[in-house]
């Protein structure tokens, strides 16, 4: 299997790989004429969870940052989006605001902690420390004086009622399909774009900084500002994500920011393989199938088998489900190869 | 430009790890051009005192003075960008990648578009690396690994380098060459060597400081040090000096 | 008068707490250094464990030193079972603990139900310096300084507590010296695991036990912790010491989560200046 961040992922991908993406393509493009709408409401929510699945890989695979606090930007982008339609009636700008700002919160936050150089455990731990204080922050805003222009914020019950995106030239929602073919065509888009970012001059000097900080600061790299580069851009994506998430739901609330949102993430990455950027993409799509068909479960029992998903993985495939099947298609087939 | 001022001086170096001085005391100076080598025992110091030139290590005491500026505290990019190029004890490169990438890395550092290519292809051509580009870094042997980290340094074009024990697990044939290789990079910059293997001095030594003990024990030409009744006193026990 | 009496009890207090809730996670830290993310749900058992033990009859401190050791054998268990395994890879350490932390919530919602359970106690307030002061609470003061006071008497009086220090400091030697180090991490993170479990408990009266409680204190521990530095006690107090007196003064006035971000604040500041923490660059003590 392709190892996207292999040592060689410097060389211009295959054209096999961009067949893979044109057929991506033009399966999103015709799917709405040949699916009904619960599959394509299953499968949008699925691309923007997979949005969120790629800010995480990305971040934690090339740039080597583990954060467990990339909900905090799906969780603001949402809510930022929300307050901001909700309190203007236009839904465009508030749609960009809402990638933006929390793009801004995490070059600060991201100022902080990177030029401090704090080392890389303890940024994890602080990034799970700054999403268990989000979550704790809006879950206490019930009361009727926690309000952002004329929107309330809800605590736990979060907002409802966010409007779906308006289109620009006739003022019309966004339809089902709409939002199927924006919720695709980003996720496909941030994943072409990710996968060749590692060709350009900022990708490879991030895999290098993630392969040696030292060295490339050695040899004159502020490995700084690549790093709060990365964790911004990453940032940029999980607020896309949120946003998307709600115009998709027409709803936000605390739980984009919990402890279940945030295991979940790093589940799609660790089952899908670090080592790729499709690998979580697939591991999302097979993990919320599983949810699906274990069908309504309380929040207890969603809790428990994270818990052991990631402990399982952790302990017995820590390179991912994907790799690992794959290391171990290939061993079988060297065992075939061999016995000839 | 005052040239007859030291291009690297320290004062009073110190840098101590709880109650023991790995450096203890250090007055340095190295002139523009010059090819210096240092000497001494296991943990006398030599290595922590190049990492506190480079900025990986903070020192306790003291000043370190580059071209006349004091660069203690200053993050170690700032110090590569003036021109301070390492080759360390264990090779500090990037394993997971390959040779041909470790060296667009280092090329891109200073530079931007076909002066990329240009810097590698000297390189190559200059080391002789052209077959093992395609290699990952961390499958090479610990001579291959120590002659990339020395080759992604040269393309940096530092005016100072810093080789902790270039010849260390080398043949006699690849340690002939890196001796040839140090002595054609003294024409572009100043070079301090440290070194275990006395072969290996013998071929490039000019002026040599012996260090024991975090502390400078002798500074003299290569025949008074390998002479000196003292610096054999510090070695005994340790490979003859002949 | 009042207000300097009553800020100053409130900062005791909020000291206490904080080494309360820290001291097992920075001594499984300082051995390990391993930041057990389950921390806060070993803390949750032991509230339960009490919470069980007090309404089946058992009087209080019976029923938290019950909690404590259950706790601390659960610890032993979750070390052989997960831990052992991880030594040295401290991210997939990190990982697997915060997989235990999301089993162990989702489990006992599932067993006992989301809502939280209660304690019903009967020491009631007095009244000192013209301020009203919840006995329990100064119980709760006093009861952490034993157990801080105990830590560090078994590291500096006993053979055991010798061991785990020089394995702490130098465990290649320690070994080689004969400590078997791998009976030692078993023992360290059991113990660990059992001052989480009788912190949980001894928060129960005040508190209660519900499923999510951890999570509720876990973020000032870690900080603490991290700030602290690798020497479990002296890092300990120092942090809870400064954060303490921030966190009380600014949950008083405002609120609980301002108090919260602004330890976030200070401890990121100050990693800045010392990032191994207060006690980072101390090579001996505890």
């Amino acid at each position: 299997m392709a190892r996207e961040f292999a040592a060689d992922a410097a060389i211009p991908p295959r054209w096999s790989w961009w067949l893979f993406v044109a057929a991506l393509a033009v399966t999103l493009i015709a799917m709405p004429d040949f699916t009904d709408v619960s599959l394509q409401l299953d499968l949008s929510i699925i691309f923007v969870l997979a949005l969120l699945a790629l800010s995480m890989s990305f971040l934690w695979g090339y740039v080597g940052i583990l954060s467990f606090g990339q909900t905090i930007f799906f969780g603001l982008g949402g809510y930022s989006y929300a307050i901001l339609a909700l309190n203007t009636g236009s839904t465009l700008w508030p749609f960009a605001a809402a990638i933006c700002l929390p793009m801004i919160f995490a070059g600060v936050f991201g100022y902080f902690v990177i030029y401090g150089r704090i080392n890389d455990i303890y940024l994890s731990v602080i990034t799970l420390v700054v999403t268990l204080i989000f979550e704790k922050s809006i879950r206490s805003t019930s009361g009727p004086e926690y309000v952002i222009g004329n929107v309330r914020l809800n605590g736990q019950n979060g907002i409802p009622g966010v409007p779906g995106l308006l289109l620009p030239w006739d003022g019309s929602a966004l339809s089902i399909d709409g939002v199927f073919y924006l919720a695709g065509g980003m996720a496909l888009v941030v994943y072409v774009g990710l996968r060749l970012l590692l060709l350009t001059s900022f990708g490879r000097i991030i895999v290098g900084i993630r392969e040696n900080e030292m060295r490339m600061e050695l040899m004159g790299y502020d490995s700084r500002v690549y790093k709060l580069t990365a964790f911004v851009l990453a940032a940029g994506i999980a607020a896309l994500s949120g946003a998307l998430y709600a115009v998709w739901g027409n709803f936000v609330a605390p739980e984009m920011f919990n402890l279940n949102q945030a295991a979940q993430v790093v589940i799609w990455v660790i089952v899908g393989g670090r080592s790729t950027l499709i690998g979580p993409v697939v591991a999302t799509g097979l993990v919320q199938y599983f949810s699906n068909w274990l069908g309504t479960v309380s929040i207890g029992q969603v809790t428990l088998v994270l818990g052991l998903v990631l402990l399982l993985f952790v302990l017995v495939f820590p390179r991912g489900l994907l790799p690992t099947i794959g290391w171990a298609f290939d061993k079988c087939l060297s065992k075939i190869a061999g016995r000839r | 430009m005052d040239v007859a001022a030291p291009i690297l001086e320290t004062q009073n170096l110190e840098k101590r790890f709880g109650g023991v001085a790995a450096v203890d005391g250090v007055n340095f100076a190295l002139r523009r051009g010059e090819l210096r080598c240092l000497i001494g025992p296991n943990g006398a110091g030599k290595s922590t005192f190049f990492k506190m030139l480079t900025g990986q290590v903070r020192p306790t005491h003291g000043r370190i003075l580059l071209e006349g500026d004091d660069i203690v505290g200053v993050e170690p990019y700032a110090i590569a960008r003036r021109g301070v190029g390492i080759k360390n004890q264990v090779p500090i490169v990037m394993n997971g990648l390959t040779v041909r990438e470790n060296l667009w890395l280092a090329a891109r550092a200073r530079r931007k578009g076909a002066a990329i290519a240009a810097a590698i292809d000297a390189i190559i051509e200059r080391l002789d690396i052209g077959a093992i580009l395609g290699r990952f870094v961390g499958e090479l042997a610990h001579g291959q690994r120590q002659w990339i980290e020395i080759a992604m340094v040269i393309v940096c074009e530092p005016n100072i380098v810093l080789l902790d024990e270039p010849a260390a697990g080398m043949s006699d044939e690849e340690t002939a060459r890196t001796a040839a290789l140090v002595l054609d990079l003294n024409k572009s910059a100043t070079i301090v060597v440290v070194e275990h293997d006395m072969q290996f001095i013998r071929q490039i030594a000019r002026t040599v400081t012996v260090f024991h003990q975090g502390r400078i024990l002798v500074e003299d030409t290569f025949q008074n040090v390998v002479a000196n009744p003292v610096v054999r006193d510090v070695y005994v026990g340790r490979q003859g000096v002949t | 008068m009042d207000l300097v009496a009553t800020t100053a009890y409130l900062v005791i207090y909020s000291v206490a707490l904080l080494v309360l809730i820290s001291l097992g996670l920075a001594v499984i830290f300082g051995m390990m250094k391993v930041i057990n993310l389950a921390h806060g749900e070993f803390m949750m058992l032991g509230a339960y464990g009490c919470v069980f033990a007090s309404n089946a009859g058992a009087p209080l401190w019976a029923a938290t030193a019950l909690s404590a050791v259950l706790v601390g054998a659960f610890g032993v268990l979750v070390e052989r079972l997960i831990i052992r395994f991880l030594y040295g890879r401290i991210i997939d350490t990190l990982l697997a603990t915060w997989g235990l932390s999301l089993f162990l919530v989702g489990g006992v919602t599932t067993v006992f139900g989301p809502q939280g359970r209660s304690l019903s106690t009967s020491f009631g307030n007095v009244s000192f310096g013209g301020v009203n002061l919840s006995v329990y609470n100064l119980i709760l003061i006093g009861v952490t300084a034993a157990v801080a006071w105990l830590t560090w008497a078994l590291a500096r009086f006993t053979k055991v507590g010798l061991i785990v220090r020089g394995t702490m400091q130098e465990p290649d030697i320690a070994s080689a010296l004969g400590a078997n180090r791998s009976l030692t991490y078993m023992a360290t993170f059991g113990y660990g695991a059992a001052l989480a479990g009788f912190a949980g408990a001894v928060l129960a009266p005040i508190t209660g036990a519900s499923p999510t409680m951890g999570v509720f204190f876990v973020a000032k521990a870690f900080i603490t912790v991290i700030v602290g530095g690798h020497l479990p006690l002296m890092g300990t107090l120092a942090a809870s010491g400064l954060f303490g007196m921030i966190d009380g003064i600014v949950s008083y006035r405002w609120s609980s989560v301002l108090g919260e971000v602004s330890v976030l604040v200070v401890a990121v500041v100050l990693l800045r200046m010392l990032p191994s923490g207060i006690t980072g660059r101390f090579r001996s003590g505890l």
